[in-house]
């Protein structure tokens, strides 16, 4: 079974925030899309999420996901229809709006347009990393990972000085966030899930010196 | 038919060879990068396939309408190739197709000290040269000789190389 690391579970289905996409960014990228080499707004384009409806006609019954783009008087309506859509992962959406968004208006992928998406998609990935940091118990700890979150996502050099308790943790953190694949998301999953049953099982006296241990650590970052 | 092609990242970095037998996989070497950042992908690729997008035309009503979706390209399927191909314009990625005969001179390019972006500049140049292949080929060579035997023609004969990248890449853009 497919590990799922989908939307905030409060955001209405059927919306983008579902599949755990920044609608500013996402604007930022469909306008990106539909900007002239002269620099001007050809057009517009709008995406919606709608409820799954099962594929038919030319469409494979085996299709889990699809696009439909539909002209409008100022541009495109693309409506996207996902089976589950709390399921994709970083490729899928990658291929819907790096792949079938830009053929479904008909424009060619440009060094701007591939920026704003990667744009999309790292705070996807940033966003959900923070909700599985989210449920560590210790604060000291929790505020550790967030600071390498936002290290990661500058992209620095991360390397700890020396190996202890929560080094693996704190790694593969990092890797989550420099690496989309479905293998980095779900090996920090467990990562966190593993210190955090061994946190457990620490002393007090041992979880006070591998918290300032890891702050120490972390804090040249 | 079997086809060699080289994989470089969006900073022109070498990432590995894919080899493919009539556009399915045969074969993938990557290099450490390459691991880093292709590998993760390549399970995924065995088990599920490649990602590729499918256009179809709907007709409804009268109405025509565009509808793209989702279809994963097994590895041994003759698509695989064309499906790598797209996955990787759509990861910023550059797969570039080598002729068979140009194998020897782009594993001697290997081990010139180049930079990232020289090396990948001139195997873009030798893929545009119709009918020079053996001239790179005994520029690189003659290179490498010199810099094994630390003959002190090597910076000039490196230097020769770079000369050849540029008006291959020239050349290429004119007729481009």
């Amino acid at each position: 079974m497919k590990e799922r690391f989908g939307a905030p579970q409060e955001a209405p289905r059927n919306t983008v925030e579902h599949l755990g996409l920044s609608p500013a960014l996402l604007e930022a990228y469909t306008k990106e899309l539909m900007v002239t080499e002269k620099g001007k707004q050809k057009r517009s384009i709008t995406l919606s999420v709608e409820e799954w409806r099962t594929p038919h006609g030319k469409i494979p019954p085996t299709a889990e996901m699809y696009l439909v783009s539909k002209k409008t008087a100022d541009g495109y309506a693309l409506e996207f229809r996902a089976m589950h859509p709390e399921a994709l992962d970083e490729e899928d959406l990658s291929t819907l709006l790096g792949d079938a968004m830009p053929r479904a208006v008909g424009v060619e992928r440009t060094p701007k347009t591939q920026a704003a998406l990667e744009k999309v998609l790292l705070e996807r990935r940033r966003a959900t990393v923070l909700r599985e940091i989210g449920a560590i118990s210790d604060k000291g700890i929790r505020t550790v990972c967030e600071h390498v979150v936002t290290q990661s996502v500058d992209e620095k050099l991360f390397e700890l000085p020396v190996h202890d308790h929560g080094s693996d943790m704190l790694y593969a953190i990092h890797r989550a966030l420099t690496d989309g694949s479905h293998v980095a998301l779900p090996e920090m999953k467990r990562a966190i899930h593993r210190f955090g049953l061994e946190w457990m099982g620490w002393p007090k006296t041992e979880q006070d010196r591998i918290r300032k241990h890891l702050a120490h650590s972390t804090a040249h970052l | 038919m079997n086809a060699v092609s080289l994989l470089f990242d969006r900073h022109q970095v070498f990432l590995g060879e894919i080899m493919s037998r009539d556009g399915g996989l045969e074969r993938v070497l990557l290099n450490a990068e390459g691991e880093r950042q292709v590998g993760p992908y390549l399970s995924d690729w065995q088990h599920r396939g490649v990602p590729i997008v499918r256009e179809v035309i709907q007709v409804t009503h009268g109405t025509h309408t565009d509808v793209f979706y989702q279809e994963r390209i097994p590895v041994r399927s003759h698509e695989f190739w064309t499906a790598l191909d797209r996955w990787s314009a759509r990861h910023g990625m550059v797969l570039l197709r080598l002729p068979a005969e140009c194998m020897t001179t782009w594993e001697g390019m290997l081990r010139l000290p180049l930079g990232d972006g020289e090396r990948f500049s001139m195997i873009v140049a030798l893929r545009a040269a119709d009918d020079g292949h053996s001239a790179w080929h005994a520029a690189v060579s003659s290179a490498i000789h010199a810099m094994e035997t630390k003959d002190p023609t090597a910076k000039k004969k490196l230097l020769e190389l770079k000369k050849m990248t540029a008006g291959g890449l020239m050349k290429k853009l004119q007729t481009a």
